[in-house]
């Protein structure tokens, strides 16, 4: 398991030998019989009753068999177009459900899984995969359509495939499959052995300590179960390999048997030995298994660390004892580099550009308003206000500044961005302004009205009504009968008198559209 | 009584108003930045959008097959806040305005992590691995620790900048981390070494103490048999037979009375399961 210093996540894996299913895949028949009869061994003739009915239903226990619904496939191991240190890996199968292995068997003594992975690689060769029919299967012509006329198999004649493949309930000859004609020889080396057989398939049930993080916090059932068919080959280094699984329903008298693996005698009908054996691939994948340099492992020791892991800067190749060179040297050491820098007279110089990522800990320096620090302090205006200038040795430092101007154009990159932070600014102004104006309210006419009590005085709309209503009520008899004509519409907002809102004028940045300045709103 | 009319005095007195900080903040106290702001610049913090070559300045300080440790300086981040911050200035008055309210601004956005709160960490530390290892594993775990040992749970980033280039930033300070193959990577196999390392079915009495099943046992690897070297086939079966040999032997899959339990496929799959690789970088004291 690796160093396992930390804990790994806690969980319980429980490992089961196998799921037998209540019911193997098949026709089955029920057969319900009621007798009714009189107790009485001599009854009278009128009360004899000896009658009996029986109800049979037929019923099929349905699986897969020909092909496997991807739903059913949890994963698979090594995963599929993946690289790895696969050289000491056997391939495996999770299956959601937990019987599937076992619905049907191989027809040995152990009544084995169906089920196999058979692996293969470059220099087997890869067997090829072929579409083809539940028919071809088999040697005899069969419909390859619904209604249609029998026609030729495209079993190869010196193939043999499956022992019995008499169709069960719903399973038609045109039904598609895939298939792989794998020649006898390299059949019998690699198929797994009878005697394998009983260890390549087991079930597991999976309780983790969060379930949460497996995504069933919706459900009670805190375990997980599936099953598992683990192949029987590994692969040859650096080769990219291909898994197929394959179904042994029946085969068991086509497998190798004993603890030498024996080879079956494998027949054609006529007598004579067969070249290939056809298989249906229920699914298949491959991946490359690489040199073991190329491993999470290896890659990871040989990322380049001398000195212990370094550190955020560049490594200074030929260092010299020059006044110079060490000053370069410590630049670097400090995460800088040196970068052309075009200066806004346009001359060119060599500054000290620095990212956010320093190879130590940078204090804070206090040169933006930083989060509860002294309100007077006004922010950067421009980007060369943040530009630090070295006096000893002429060089500049522009990693803030670039970092401002950066921050800067992103912002008015991002439209939405911009508009919004635009009018909440604009808000905050008008919050000042009426603020401003309850105040000059407050002092100029405040007592007069008087609006002591300090929660009036707090409210700008209070003192707002109170002017007013002083203007409607005390000095109306002063005021001009008819207002001279206005052309501006009343807009129904209360803002104050334009001259006391500041002058907005568009910046020279791009006005965001949609929002129009109208001048003294 | 100052007179309403008169423009010029009242001007002098606004101005007067909001260079007046005191009064400029209660004027503006109850002006909170909406969500939409603080969610972008959250991102911001996080240096979602920032060019790639902002960040990495020289390629040299990045080769390829490598990993580099490094502190976040928060200076050079509050510098970038400012300047997105800084748009719409026209004038004295929203410059006025514009310390007050970056500074709100900063203090309203923080940092979400992978925990989902938002929180305004003092010390954010990262890494960059640059490495096939990081295109070849793209669920690859991460852990960090910190000095005294504890986890660091507050991840503030971690993305493939690059399908190579792995970016990771975490609240605190890394003293050392692991890279761990994901964990679905539970896998059948034998030792690289070529051999198979038992584990404990059941924990015998003469078991070291603590053994829990399912521990590595101190006893000679059972080496695994091919059908023939050249097709590197498993004689499965005898690799099985001498996995339950070994066992008995050794009291490891025995009932308390000391007879010997079943040896089925369950307790074969247990000691063939090999466990994910995981490597451990222990950052050097110069950070």
């Amino acid at each position: 398991m690796g160093n396992a210093n930390p804990p790994l996540e806690k969980g319980k894996i429980t490992f089961i030998n196998n799921h037998q299913p209540p019911l193997l895949d098949g026709e089955y028949v029920i057969t319900v019989e009621q007798k009714l009869q009189n107790k009485n061994a001599a009854p009278s003739p009128a009360a004899a009753i000896n009658e009996a009915y029986t109800n049979t239903k037929r019923f099929q226990v349905r699986g897969e068999r020909f092909s496997i619904d991807s739903t059913e496939i949890e994963s698979v191991f090594p995963p599929s177009n993946s690289q790895g240190e696969y050289e000491n890996v056997l391939p495996h199968i999770v299956f959601s459900r937990k019987t599937l292995p076992w619905e049907r068997t191989a027809h040995d003594q152990a009544d084995s899984s169906w089920l196999a992975l058979l692996l293969f690689d470059e220099n087997d060769p890869i067997p090829e995969i072929q579409n083809i029919m539940v028919g071809d299967l088999q040697r005899s012509p069969f419909p390859h359509e619904e209604g249609g006329a029998n026609q030729d198999s495209t079993l190869p004649g010196t193939a043999v495939s499956y022992l019995d493949i008499s169709l069960e309930y719903s399973e038609l000859m045109y039904d598609p499959c895939m298939a792989i004609d794998i020649p006898v020889s390299l059949f019998n080396n690699i198929v797994p052995g009878l005697v394998d057989l009983p260890w390549l398939t087991h079930a597991r049930s999976v309780t983790p300590e969060q379930p949460a993080r497996m995504g069933m916090a919706e459900t009670d059932d805190i375990s997980v179960e599936s099953a598992v068919v683990v192949g029987n080959r590994l692969p040859e280094p650096n080769t990219k390999c291909t898994v197929h699984l394959v179904s042994l329903e029946n085969m068991a008298p086509y497998l190798p048997s004993g603890d030498d693996y024996t080879p079956a005698d494998i027949k054609l009908a006529d007598g004579s030995a067969a070249e290939m054996v056809r298989l249906v691939s229920l699914k298949s994948w491959s991946y490359t298994s690489v040199d073991p340099k190329e491993t999470f492992t290896g890659l990871l020791m040989d990322l380049d660390k001398e000195d212990g892991l370094r550190v955020f800067a560049i490594n200074n190749p030929n260092p010299s004892d020059t006044e110079a060179d060490s000053y370069v040297a410590n630049g670097l050491k400090m995460g800088y580099t040196a970068m052309n820098h075009h200066t806004r007279q346009g001359c060119k110089t060599v500054s000290w550009y620095r990212g956010p990522f320093v190879p130590f800990e940078v204090p804070p320096t206090i040169f933006v308003p930083v989060p509860n620090g002294d309100p007077t302090d006004m922010p950067i205006q421009t980007a060369d206000e943040a530009v630090r200038y070295n006096p000893e040795t002429g060089m500049m430092d522009i990693s803030y500044a670039s970092a401002w101007q950066i921050g800067r154009l992103l912002a008015l990159q991002d439209k939405g961005f911009s508009v919004a932070l635009y009018n909440w600014k604009r808000s905050c102004t008008l919050a000042t302004v009426m603020e401003f104006e309850r105040q000059l309210l407050e002092q100029g006419v405040g007592e007069t009205l008087g609006l002591t009590a300090k929660a009036h005085r707090d409210d700008p709309l209070v003192m707002h009504h109170a002017v007013a209503k002083f203007i409607k009520t005390r000095l109306k008899p002063y005021l001009i009968k008819e207002p001279p004509e206005d052309n501006d519409p009343p807009t129904g907002r209360q803002s104050p008198p334009a001259e006391m809102m500041p002058d907005i004028t568009p910046t020279a940045f791009n006005t965001p559209q949609g929002n129009t300045f109208r001048e003294g709103d | 009584m100052p007179r309403l009319s008169q423009k010029k005095s009242k001007h002098t007195h606004y101005l007067q108003f909001i260079s007046d900080p005191a009064r400029l903040a209660k004027a503006l106290a109850d002006t909170e930045p909406t969500e939409q702001l603080t969610a972008w610049l959250n991102r911001l913090k996080r240096l979602y959008g920032v060019p790639f070559n902002y960040l990495v300045p020289n390629e040299k300080m990045l080769p390829n097959e490598s990993i580099r440790f490094f502190q976040v300086d928060f200076n050079w981040i509050d510098a970038l806040l400012e300047g997105a911050c800084s748009i719409g200035h026209a004038n004295e008055t929203e410059a006025r305005h514009a310390a007050l309210l970056t500074a709100k601004l900063h203090a309203a956005c923080g940092m979400t992590g992978a925990t989902g709160n938002i929180s305004a960490p003092t010390q954010v530390t990262g890494f960059l691995l640059r490495s096939q290892v990081v295109s070849g594993w793209p669920k690859l775990e991460v852990v960090a620790y910190g000095q005294d040992g504890t986890e660091l749970t507050n991840v503030l980033r971690m993305e493939h900048i690059s399908p190579s280039l792995l970016l990771y930033l975490v609240e605190g300070k890394i003293d050392h981390l692991l890279l761990r193959e994901p964990a679905v990577g539970l896998h059948f196999g034998i030792d690289i070494n070529g051999e198979k390392n038992l584990r404990y079915v059941t924990v015998p009495a003469d078991a070291p103490a603590g053994t829990k099943p399912g521990d590595q046992m101190a006893v000679e690897p059972v080496p695994p048999t091919f059908r023939d070297k050249g097709n590197r086939t498993l004689k499965l079966n005898q690799l099985a037979a001498n996995t339950a040999t070994t066992l008995y032997a050794n009291q490891a899959n025995n009932a308390p009375d000391g007879s010997k339990l079943p040896f089925t496929s369950a307790e074969f799959a247990l000691e063939m399961v090999e466990g994910t690789q995981e490597v451990e970088f222990q950052s050097n004291g110069s950070q």
